[in-house]
């Protein structure tokens, strides 16, 4: 399994949001290839994010300081972040923390389109 | 120092200042804190601690390696692994600029972090503050820069199976 992955799917509201799924774990070390793969997409237009992180395995403050800039970005350009299905682990982290008051979490792919607006 | 204490058993990591190295220490530090009988939780706030930790060294101390400074004698970032019969001290020690003092200092609150107009910092130390139950750290030229880190192992946490 590699360290980190971020697939790109073809969600089923087409070209209304876009589907991510993140695999692995976001720390110091990924966090780069994260960010650079975000600000590519944004730059080509994307403005709404389904973030699959059911399969991220850690994530440290790197982590959370990327998805908590990209979340600000997203919402000054009228776009939005839902991170979709954080396993227990990262779930219990961010909560610790306070993120779960910030960031947009759903637990089903239906809920987080509703999240979007789509 | 933490580990002058009677202790189960433990481990002196040395390693390059490098984010490569960053999993393979969480790996090690999880694989000894369940072992030593914390439970998940106190497992997850352990791990994450100890890579704030290493992080700021690579970032704040080692900025540039290795640029300039290839040594692996010089430029290391050690970490300790003491697991005791009540609590756990992970002691990270580097010898590079003094500034991870400085980076250790990080936000009071998620308030402040939140305020920060762009790109937003001191959550790593807001990290450990929160997870770890004594923090201590000091710096002078002979010793480097030691952050002593320690965790009390509760009882009320379901222990990993």
């Amino acid at each position: 399994m590699k360290p980190f992955e971020l697939l790109e799917g073809q969600p089923a509201g087409g070209d209304r949001y876009i589907g991510l799924t993140l695999k692995g774990y976001l720390d110091a070390h990924t966090v780069t290839e994260f960010e650079s793969h975000m600000d590519r997409s944004i730059e080509q237009g994307g403005r709404r994010y389904l973030l699959d992180v059911s399969e991220l395995s850690y994530i440290s403050s790197a982590g959370i300081g990327a998805l908590m800039g990209l979340t600000q970005r997203l919402r000054r350009e009228q776009g939005e972040l839902v991170l979709l299905r954080p396993n227990e682990k990262v779930f219990k982290i961010l909560e610790k923390l306070g993120f779960t008051k910030i960031f947009r979490l759903a637990w089903t792919r239906e809920e987080g389109e509703r999240m979007l607006g789509v | 120092m933490e580990c002058t204490e009677r202790q189960i058993a433990a481990l002196d990591l040395v390693c390059s200042p490098r984010t490569e190295v960053l999993n393979l220490i969480r790996n090690v530090v999880t694989t000894v804190s369940r072992e030593a009988g914390f439970g998940p939780d106190d497992t997850s706030q352990i791990e994450i601690s100890v890579d704030e930790a290493c992080t700021n060294v690579i970032r704040h101390a080692y900025t540039g390696y290795p640029k300039g400074a290839d040594d692996p004698g010089q430029v290391a970032l050690r970490v300790q692994i003491c697991p005791m019969a009540d609590r756990m001290a992970i002691t990270v020690i580097d010898q590079g600029r003094r500034t991870s003092c400085e980076a250790f200092r990080g936000i009071a609150s998620l308030e402040e972090y939140i305020a920060q107009p762009q790109a937003h910092h001191g959550l790593g130390s807001y990290i450990i503050s929160r997870f770890m139950d004594k923090v201590e750290y000091h710096s002078s030229p002979e010793t480097g820069t030691v952050l002593v880190m320690v965790k009390y192992r509760r009882s009320t946490e379901e222990t990993a199976p």
